[in-house]
């Protein structure tokens, strides 16, 4: 069953805050790295994982935020498809980012694992 | 205003797009147009999503504006973006302005020769330099392309026709009217002027259009 992940969360948390902020940024990258998206798209992907649910155009300043620093570039799509669409395509620099962030994100995932194991071994 | 579409946008879209432009007044036409067009795709998709999934129009719409992200809100996120990518590029875009700023000075130098009504070497080789040298540098630097800074190209191309050309004229009506006659030099160089600033106008232009062609 999927868990209503902002259910229990508090916004006001900076932590979570942050964590978020991050993680939105890896999962954004994470979908770029096998296609290329538009906005609203975009939105409808990450919406159907509960941890990343969104309300409609918190994406833009996401986005604008990954592709000043080079992690992804952006192209208008066909003058055939009204509305147009202005897609997104990770870069080589996304890519490495990427991997690295990924690379981090489960070396720490795993030492907290351990650290909740120990603690867990001691309990009992 | 932002390009429109075939379809009709509703009202309520475009109220929500003229509240947002006016939130988004201070960042760059080019990038605030930018933002503005792919938002307002968005809305229309939501919409169009609504129509097809059989809800009425206008309670399609009412929904769309109500699930979309508050307008003060989101221009504020996308005002913070903005800031940060503009205090790193601060020095970059100075030495920008700069490259633009220095053909002026050679602008000046010649309208001096105009106005002099003889050629003085120095001062027409320093002129010519400040402005060949910057123009160059400008069309073989790969910069990165910003809202900012292809709204600078922007108005370099209307000072140069506003500014720029009525210098040159000023010089020599002013030196025509001070010897009550034409000055044959003088007229010889405000016509090099002029050809020079035209020259320097359709370059702006040209680079202008191939940066905003990179950038969109």
């Amino acid at each position: 069953m999927a868990i209503n992940y902002n259910q229990y969360m508090d916004k006001n948390d900076n932590w979570i805050k942050q964590l978020r902020k991050g993680i939105f940024e890896l999962a954004i990258l994470l979908i770029l790295s096998k296609q290329d998206f538009y906005g609203y798209d975009l939105t409808n992907k990450l919406n159907t994982i509960p941890f990343f649910t969104m309300a409609n155009g918190s994406i833009y300043p996401i986005l604008k935020k990954l592709e000043n620093n080079g992690y992804i570039s952006s192209y208008w799509g066909s003058t055939e498809i009204i509305p147009r669409r202005k897609y997104y395509k990770i870069t080589r620099k996304g890519e490495e980012v990427l991997k690295q962030r990924l690379e981090i994100h489960s070396n720490l995932h795993e030492s907290l694992n351990i650290l909740k194991k120990g603690c867990e071994d001691n309990d009992s | 205003m932002i390009a429109s579409f075939n379809q009709e946008i509703p009202f309520e879209i475009k109220d929500f797009m003229s509240k947002l432009s006016l939130e988004l007044n201070d960042i760059p036409k080019i990038e605030r147009d930018q933002h503005l067009l792919e938002i307002q795709s968005h809305l229309i998709a939501i919409m169009n999503e609504k129509i097809n999934e059989g809800i009425k129009k206008n309670q399609a719409i009412k929904e769309t504006i109500n699930e979309f992200v508050n307008i003060k809100d989101l221009a504020e996120q996308i005002k913070n973006t903005y800031k940060e990518k503009e205090k790193e590029t601060y020095g970059q875009d100075i030495l920008f302005k700069f490259f633009l700023g220095l053909p002026y000075i050679g602008l000046g130098q010649l309208a001096l020769s105009i106005y002099n009504g003889e050629i003085f070497p120095p001062t027409s080789i320093s002129g010519l330099t400040f402005i060949i040298i910057p123009t160059i540098t400008l069309f073989f630097w790969n910069f990165n392309v910003s809202g900012k800074r292809l709204d600078f190209l922007k108005t370099n191309g209307l000072y140069l026709i506003t500014i720029g050309m009525p210098v040159g004229a000023f010089a020599f009506i002013y030196k025509s009217i001070q010897i009550e006659s034409l000055n044959f030099t003088s007229l010889i160089t405000f016509a090099i002027y002029i050809l020079i600033v035209l020259v320097l106008y359709l370059l702006n232009k040209t680079l202008f259009n191939h940066k905003k062609n990179s950038y969109f």
